[in-house]
């Protein structure tokens, strides 16, 4: 049987990956070639130093002083992840929906295929298209730095591209669970997409919140961290709550689906 | 392969309390809310046979054959193939058993032959080669599944249940979209599997199909099982029209009170009999006369059917 429902779904979804690296590369390119005249406009920093401390929390800090923290106001805070995290819900809720939807599920698993691997697999293809989508992102991020000078190390810059394919993996997963267990593709996609929304907005809004303070741990996008990631502190055990937060939902997801009837 | 075939038969014969049914359902069920698709179906498809499960749409024929298959989960009772049980040892079941869905979907882009090496590598078995099965088919393996026409994609879904020469073959509505000359080379597949010694169990409403290839027939309406039979038996039983020409006027009530006959026409010399059952005391009361001509009206399944239906059937509705 090899990996043949992960070589499929990779061969589906090579056509869109094609898009999204260029949106990511485009994406890239276009903020890296504003950094000469940020860094040369003293104006532009005295003014965001002097937004109200909201702001600058919903605009990832507003420290247009130093590169790092440039890329993260710009391109890290909400832009960058808000590309991941849409591949990933709408892979995580299409893998099986999808299959129901055009069909061709009876035929997949008339098969001695395992529903269990199916969801595995489909799985694992959607994390190979996101890391491969991390590596763009990482090679527009090398050759940005290296036109305009960023004087960000490389190590920090393949930090922050893992980051953004770590803090994408529990919302894919959530929708794939959440497809797996409804059946309902709008339903995996809604639902996940507001999990989304409300998990930026309770680590944007908790430290000026006094009641979502000691919440704040609890959205995924505090884990993520860009700010830290971009000054060179990838954690462990941030790193760890990602992967197995979505490890744990992708478990829940084959649970699911192994109990329900397949719709035709 | 074909040498094997009487092997099998005696085998059968000399042990066939040891040797598990094809297809076997204990009062299995399916509810979907207040809506029984399924109820109580008790069934059991004989190994080497050609099985026909005919009814209306609607009456629960896909959904007994997705329950085999393990794609939907059943309410009540169980299923085996192959002496193996579809929930527990489903891996395996599907492993020995072609499929064919009712509603066939394939990937659009993908070409045929790629759709066929995909499913033989989920099967495990990249080295089947559909060619010989679409040659015989004539299907072209190399257009992309989203320019083949309905028929088309039958075949691809044909060749992919028959690719791997399973012991069980499971075909919902596989003559759907086939014209003639194709359903004629389908009828030829079920043949050779069936002298191969492979179970086919194939649905159909349009009885007709059904009626050529296969041994018995089991009618599902509403969900429930009205009758199982031979083909040959369930045609004995039911009611056909015989239409006697003689050289001279029989006798007023020669025919009447025959064995099975329940009406009598009579024209002058030509007798139109309305039977029921076997044929034989009319054949023999005729043979006094000097007959010219006899035209027995086959009943098809379609007529069988429409009498049960009529009749209501063992519940009576």
């Amino acid at each position: 049987m090899g990996a043949s429902v992960l070589a499929h779904t990779l061969r589906e979804r090579r056509r869109g990956l094609l898009g999204w690296a260029i949106g990511v590369a485009a994406l890239t390119a276009l903020i890296a070639v504003y950094w000469p005249s940020v860094r040369d406009s003293p104006d532009l920093q005295s003014f965001t130093r002097k937004l109200p401390e909201a702001m600058r929390a919903l605009v990832g800090g507003g420290d247009y002083a130093t590169a790092t923290g440039f890329l993260n106001a710009e391109l890290f805070a909400f832009m960058m992840p808000l590309l991941f995290l849409v591949v990933a819900i709408g892979m995580g809720a299409r893998a099986v929906v999808g299959e129901e939807d055009r069909g061709t599920i009876d035929l997949l698993l008339s098969t001695p295929l395992t529903r269990r691997r199916m969801v595995v697999e489909k799985a694992l293809g959607g994390v190979l298209v996101l890391l491969a989508l991390g590596l763009v992102l990482l090679a527009a991020l090398l050759l940005g730095d290296a036109v305009v000078g960023m004087g960000i190390p490389a190590a920090r810059l393949a930090a922050i591209s893992l980051a953004v394919v770590l803090i994408a993996l529990p919302f894919g997963a959530l929708a794939l669970l959440l497809g797996c267990a409804t059946g309902s593709h709008s339903l995996a996609l809604g639902v996940t997409s507001a999990a989304a929304v409300a998990a930026y907005m309770l680590n944007a809004l908790a430290p000026l919140i006094g009641s979502l303070a000691r919440w704040q741990d609890a959205s995924p996008f505090a884990w993520y961290a860009s700010g830290d990631v971009l000054a060179g502190r990838l954690t462990v055990a941030h790193t760890a709550l990602l992967i197995g937060t979505a490890l744990v939902l992708a478990a829940a997801a084959v649970a699911a689906v192994e109990r329900r009837d397949l719709r035709t | 392969m074909i040498a094997s075939a009487p092997a099998r038969a005696t085998k059968r014969i000399a042990a066939p309390a040891s040797t598990p049914a094809a297809i076997e359902t204990e009062a299995l069920g399916k509810r979907y809310g207040r809506h029984a698709a399924l109820v109580d179906l008790d069934l059991r498809v004989r190994r080497g046979e050609v099985f026909g499960f005919i009814g209306p749409n609607g009456a629960g024929k896909t959904t007994t054959i997705r329950l085999l298959l393990d794609l939907i989960r059943p309410t009540s009772g169980r299923a085996s193939v192959l002496g193996l049980d579809v929930r527990r040892d489903g891996v395996e079941v599907r492993r020995r058993v072609g499929y064919l869905p009712g509603d066939l979907a394939l990937y659009e882009d993908l070409t045929a032959a790629q759709q066929l090496a995909f499913l033989a590598r989920l099967r495990g078995r990249p080295e089947l080669d559909p060619r010989p099965l679409a040659e015989r088919l004539a299907l072209d393996l190399h257009r992309p599944v989203k320019a083949l026409s309905r028929g088309n994609k039958q075949k691809v879904g044909l060749v992919q249940a028959f690719m791997h020469d399973p012991e069980v073959l499971i075909l919902d509505e596989p003559t759907t979209g086939l014209d003639p000359l194709i359903q004629h080379e389908f009828a030829a597949m079920v043949g050779e599997a069936r002298e191969r010694g492979r179970t086919v169990f194939l649905s159909s409403h349009v009885l007709s199909d059904v009626e050529r290839l296969a041994d018995r027939v089991g009618l599902l309406r509403a969900g429930r099982l009205v009758l199982v039979d031979d083909v040959g038996a369930l045609k004995a039983r039911v009611t056909r029209r015989i239409e006697l020409h003689f050289a001279d006027p029989p006798p007023a009530g020669a025919f009447a009170g025959l064995a099975g006959v329940q009406a009598v026409e009579q024209a002058g010399e030509r007798v139109t009999l309305t039977v029921n059952g076997p044929v034989d005391a009319v054949l023999k009361r005729a043979a006094t006369f000097r007959t010219l001509t006899l035209a027995s009206h086959e009943p098809d399944l379609e007529d069988i059917f429409l009498q049960l239906y009529e009749g209501g059937g063992p519940d009576g509705r």
